[in-house]
């Protein structure tokens, strides 16, 4: 009952009337109902009014719950008296004073009851009674922490009247109540055992308030410690100097972590404590500490409240701005001392306030890692850039950002090397270093080489001028920076540690960046030295949206080279599934976007590459169908010609999807103008069969995604360019296969070319290739320059015959072997006979 | 061995006979001087023929084992008498393709034959042949000493057991006789008028017709003979299953043996099995043997016919 009072709103509360409970406290009649509706109404305003007067909100929350049940037992003690009198009820109304008095009260009157009817030896009442009894204390307590008095001098005298009355003799129902009452009695006596306890103590000094130790009363009693200690700092605050650094540190590294601080106070306190830090030590140790401590604040709705005066539009992104201070600042301070090296694997001193002792090589190490925290920026960094919608302006903005964060990698990068190399400890060996490089490839692997160039540079100018790298050494301008000498330079350091992913990831990288600089043969045979392809399904989905984006790069450089088939080899696997943008890191899998609306949105956008790293789908699509087309339009032709029986073409396996898309044209009953580029190619195609290849190709110019093909209009055009060789050469080849066998005698090579826009050369090449695999039947007239088609006739009845025959002649020839096997002799047929079977 | 004769008119009357009714087959009788009055009991020498009506043909085989044949030969040889031409039965003659002899038939043909006279024997005219080569293809032929052993054992049936014993296989089932002629302007002028134009080129197979019915039919013997082989096969699976059911039967049945003999009872019978199981019979080899010849002898027909632009095909394959 306590529950659905608790659910139960004060609206609901009053038109209660739900027949379950109806029978409870015998109301029937549609009188008390109406009754009850204005009744409980009236005393609802009026409890209103009290919680306005009280101001405690807790108290008002309480009472809100419990006013419902209030009302209603309030007028049903009304029935139960006599016929509804309305004085009655005046008179109720008049007593209300609260919500806790009443219920006291009527504890009280329940309490006076049982003890009448205990007295009365009636123990079927007495135990409806208690149970109505202990309901509404139960209620009380846990709603006001009180034990009405009545109630606990009512259940200590009943235990002795139990005691009492134990052995005497009385009806069977009479004993069965008592048993029943004197176990529930046992129950409550030990519930309230300390109440019970107390008030036979002193019946007389004891008090409905006195304190049951609750757990909220505990918790409030944690707050105003927690209370105390914000005034503590408050009141350090006001007196901050550099003596006070590792005070302050020290209460924040005590309280991080816990429920109840405010991190964004905290926050503020180490930033004025920076503010007034002296020595070296003490700042980095404040922003080792700080830099954390914003992190957790960017992570928890706390920071929509501390950064609200921030002159961003984002929050989050003010936050993030302030990191990037504080690190540049952690940089210049370490920069300027470097006897402090910080360092992942340094010890934790046991006393922050002392300085550490400097190793055999000079150096003081403090414990941390610059790395992590520049990477933890870049994350923060990708989350926040999740959150923009890609095409608006504040995206692009951020998107400058990426300049900063690579600097940033830079300069810890730096550091870390500087750090490793000031305890001569080998760079493969620090698994943080590797994982700051491959961070930084990350970076950069995907942007075209002038990109990478030019943040390349802008960052190491924004780097101090003493500061160099050995791993990458400072270039002397943008025009000398390489990005695959960049990508092999972070590689180095990669491949000589341990980790398979890091180097995984390092492979994966420079393969794509090779396909973007166009050098098609040497992505593949890294790609398939490296042996990923085989291994690549054992690790995690990240590394697998990397292979995938690296393969697809691949292909779309085969494309350019005008390697058709080599694309399509590349692109075909991923781009028949109807996945494509899942695997390639650019939406989330459906499967998983289920659970996550079940799960309520966990990491959603994790696996997600930001929007300037994606791979235009269009782009993909428009490559990998132009290539199907170009292989399928003279395969096509081919099956349909006489001669396919005997080309080895037939055995080749047959591109699905593609297939699928021209059924689908196909069945359409009317075919609009073309305007994705979906229906550009597949236009093209059908056009490209019946041998017209201008119309295709004015078709596959239409395609606006080219323009994405290539960085520049020149490149763009020698990939176009060779892009109507292979068309022309296609159609070409289909026209041949599927028409002029049967129409012509001869051709001329003069004609074709003519009507082709080809050379001659390419014609004849093209040709001789027809001829020597056996797709056409026809001779090459050099002379004359004519392609003279062969007669084709029925192979003589004879030579079928003979090759009847000849399969007839090796039928028998096993049936004798198995008649020798089985032969005469029964050990050796017994033998034999099981191998026969399985033949 | 003996040989054959053919006088020039015997050669003449058949030709004529064999060429009227081509491409149907037809038959007819030789007749030779009785075996006591020839100059060398080793030749015989044909020099009378008499034709049999078609419908003595019976399936595309002649029948001589009917009565109205019998009654037409006696009819025919009594008549011949009465012009005092020889009378002596020497034996038969056929036109087909020589791989047709191999038949039930015919080979039943020949045993009564052989039966009435041993030195009679069956003259193949192959008409085909004969118009392909311009030639006069004839040859003759006589149950072999093999066969008529195993034939004389009455039953119809041959098992491999007999095949063994007398050592008869596909290759041994008759016996060629040599066949001479002599030369007779009238013969040379007939064959000369059937002669065909010999195609030109070397690379051109003489009679692709011909060819191509021999390699037919070679197709339709391998699949009787397949087809015989299959069931001869599943005879040998079904015997080696009942043998292996006897096996288990008499392991079992010695194992009660020495049971009872330890407890000193009898022994129950150890041939009982006998009653209780019954091998499946052997399928006749005989039809096995026929097609087995035949299809040697279509494989010689095919090689003779193709041989000759076979070996000149493989020149000029390496040539290419």
């Amino acid at each position: 009952m306590s529950k659905f009072f608790q659910t139960q709103g004060p609206a609901d509360g009053s038109d209660f009337s739900s027949s379950e409970e109806e029978d409870l406290y015998g109301v029937s009649d549609s009188l008390s109902d109406s009754l009850s509706d204005s009744l409980s109404e009236s005393l609802s305003e009026e409890s209103d009014a009290d919680s306005n007067d009280s101001g405690d909100e807790a108290a008002d929350d309480a009472e809100e719950g419990g006013k419902a049940p209030f009302t209603r037992n309030k007028f049903l003690k009304g029935q139960g008296g006599s016929d509804s009198e309305d004085d009655s009820s005046d008179d109720e109304r008049v007593a209300v004073k609260s919500a806790k008095d009443k219920a006291v009260d009527e504890a009280n009157q329940n309490a006076s009851s049982l003890s009448e009817h205990a007295s009365k030896l009636d123990w079927i009442s007495a135990l409806a009674m208690f149970d109505k009894l202990q309901k509404i204390v139960e209620r009380t307590n846990r709603q006001y922490g009180i034990v009405p008095k009545q109630f606990v001098e009512t259940i200590s005298s009943l235990e002795t009247r139990l005691k009492e009355k134990e052995k005497e003799k009385q009806s069977a129902s009479q004993s069965k109540a008592q048993n029943t009452l004197r176990q529930r009695m046992k129950k409550i006596v030990r519930e309230y055992e300390a109440r019970l306890a107390s008030f036979r103590e002193n019946a007389e000094s004891y008090e409905e308030g006195t304190p049951l130790v609750s757990k909220q009363q505990e918790t409030e009693k944690k707050k105003n410690v927690a209370m105390s200690a914000a005034t503590a700092f408050d009141a350090l605050n006001d007196e901050l100097t550099s003596h006070t650094v590792f005070l302050t540190l020290l209460s924040v590294m005590e309280s991080r972590g816990r429920k109840n601080t405010d991190r964004a106070e905290q926050a503020g306190l180490l930033e004025r404590q920076l503010a007034v830090a002296e020595t070296a030590y003490q700042k980095i140790c404040l922003l080792l500490m700080l830099i954390p401590m914003r992190f957790d604040l960017i992570s928890t709705s706390a920071a929509k409240a501390y950064t609200a005066l921030s002159r961003s539009s984002n929050p989050e992104f003010g936050l993030w701005q302030q990191i990037e201070r504080d690190l540049r600042e952690l940089f210049s301070v370490l920069d300027s001392n470097d006897t402090y090296i910080v360092l992942d694997t340094a010890a934790e001193p046991e006393d922050w306030e002392v300085e550490p002792k400097a190793n055999k090589f000079g150096k003081k190490l403090i414990p941390g890692s610059i790395p992590a925290l520049v990477e933890r920026l870049d994350d923060e960094h990708a989350r926040i850039m999740a959150t923009y919608d890609p095409h608006t302006t504040e995206y692009l903005e951020r998107l400058r950002d990426e300049t900063k964060l690579e600097e940033l990698i830079l300069r810890a990068q730096c550091y870390q090397e500087f750090a490793l190399e000031a305890n001569s400890i080998p760079l493969a060996q620090s698994v943080v270093f590797s994982r700051l490089l491959s961070r930084r490839i990350d970076h950069i692997y995907y942007k075209p080489e002038t990109a990478i160039a030019a943040t390349e540079f802008a960052a190491w100018s924004q780097v101090p001028a003493h500061i160099d790298s050995k791993v990458t050494p400072r270039p002397e301008n943008a025009s000398k920076i390489n990005a695959i000498a960049l990508i092999d330079e972070l590689s180095a350091v990669i491949y000589e540690q341990p980790s398979m992913l890091l180097r995984a990831r390092a492979i994966l990288s420079k393969i794509y960046q090779l396909s973007l600089a166009d050098e098609f043969y040497q992505a593949r045979d890294l790609m398939l030295r490296s042996h990923l392809q085989s291994q690549i399904h054992n690790s995690d989905s990240l590394t697998q949206v990397l292979f995938n984006r690296s393969l697809v790069q691949v292909g779309l450089s085969a494309f350019r080279q005008g390697l058709i088939n080599e694309a399509l080899n590349c692109l075909q696997e991923i781009c028949s599934t109807s996945r494509l943008k899942e695997l390639l890191g650019q939406a989330q899998a459906r499967q998983q976007q289920d659970q996550q609306s079940q799960s309520g949105g966990q990491q959603p956008t994790s696996l997600l590459l930001p929007y300037h790293m994606h791979i235009n789908l269009e782009l993909v699509e428009c490559v990998y169908l132009t290539s199907s087309m170009l292989v399928e339009v003279p395969y096509l032709a081919n099956v349909a010609g006489l001669r396919s029986a005997q080309s080895d073409l037939r055995k080749r396996s047959v591109n699905r999807p593609f297939r699928r898309l021209l059924d689908q044209h196909d069945r359409q009953i009317f075919s609009g103008p073309s305007e994705t580029t979906r229906e550009c190619v597949i236009q093209a195609t059908k056009s490209l069969q019946l041998g017209d290849w201008r119309y295709a190709l004015d078709l596959l110019n239409k395609i606006k995604a080219w323009s994405l093909l290539s960085p520049t209009q020149e490149s763009r055009q020698k990939v176009m360019n060779l892009i109507e060789i292979q068309l022309k050469q296609s159609a070409l080849r289909a026209y041949l296969l599927s028409f002029c066998t049967k129409a012509y005698d001869s051709l001329s090579l003069e004609y074709i070319a003519q009507d082709y826009e080809l050379t001659e050369k390419q014609v004849r090449q093209l040709l001789v290739k027809m001829i020597a695999q056996d797709e056409i039947a026809a001779l090459l007239d050099e002379t004359s320059r004519f392609l003279v088609f062969k007669t084709e006739a029925d192979p003589p009845r004879a030579q079928t015959l003979a090759l009847a025959l000849l399969e007839k002649t090796q039928q028998m020839l096993d049936r004798n072997e198995r008649l020798a096997g089985d032969g005469h002799v029964p050990e050796l047929a017994q033998k034999r006979a099981p191998r026969i079977r399985s033949q | 061995m003996s040989s054959i004769q053919l006088d020039s008119a015997a050669v003449y009357a058949i030709n004529g006979h064999v060429n009227e009714v081509f491409p149907a087959t037809c038959g007819g009788i030789l007749l030779s001087t009785a075996a006591g009055v020839r100059e060398d009991p080793e030749i015989i020498e044909v020099t009378e023929s008499f034709a049999l009506p078609s419908s003595c043909i019976e399936n595309g085989v002649l029948n001589l084992k009917s009565k109205e044949t019998n009654a037409y030969i006696k009819f025919m040889v009594s008549r011949l008498a009465e012009v005092k031409a020889d009378t002596n039965i020497a034996g038969w003659y056929i036109s087909c393709s020589v791989s047709n002899i191999f038949d039930a038939q015919v080979f039943e043909n020949m045993y009564a034959m052989q039966q009435a006279n041993p030195e009679s024997f069956v003259l193949v005219h192959d008409v085909a042949l004969s118009k392909v080569t311009g030639t006069l293809g004839v040859r003759a032929f006589r149950l072999s000493d093999e066969f008529i052993s195993v034939r004389k054992t009455g039953t119809s049936r041959i098992t491999t057991e007999m095949l063994i014993k007398h050592n008869l296989n596909y290759t041994n089932l008759v016996v060629e006789l040599f066949v001479c002629t002599f030369e007779n302007d009238l013969v040379r002028q007939f064959m000369a008028k059937n002669a065909p134009v010999l195609a030109a080129g070397c690379l051109k197979v003489p009679d692709e017709e011909l060819l191509e019915r021999h390699a037919d039919a070679a197709m339709v013997t391998m699949d009787d003979l397949n087809y015989d082989q299959g069931n001869y096969n599943y005879y040998q699976r079904q015997l080696t299953r009942e043998k292996q059911k006897i096996a288990q039967w008499k392991a079992k049945r010695a194992a009660e043996n020495a049971e009872r003999a330890e407890k000193k009872q009898d022994p129950l019978s150890t041939e009982e099995y006998k009653t209780l199981f019954k091998l499946s019979e052997e399928p006749n080899r005989l039809e096995s043997l026929l097609l087995s010849a035949q299809l040697e002898e279509q494989c010689i027909q095919v090689e003779e016919l193709a041989g000759g632009t076979a070996s000149t095909l493989i020149p000029a394959k390496f040539a290419i």
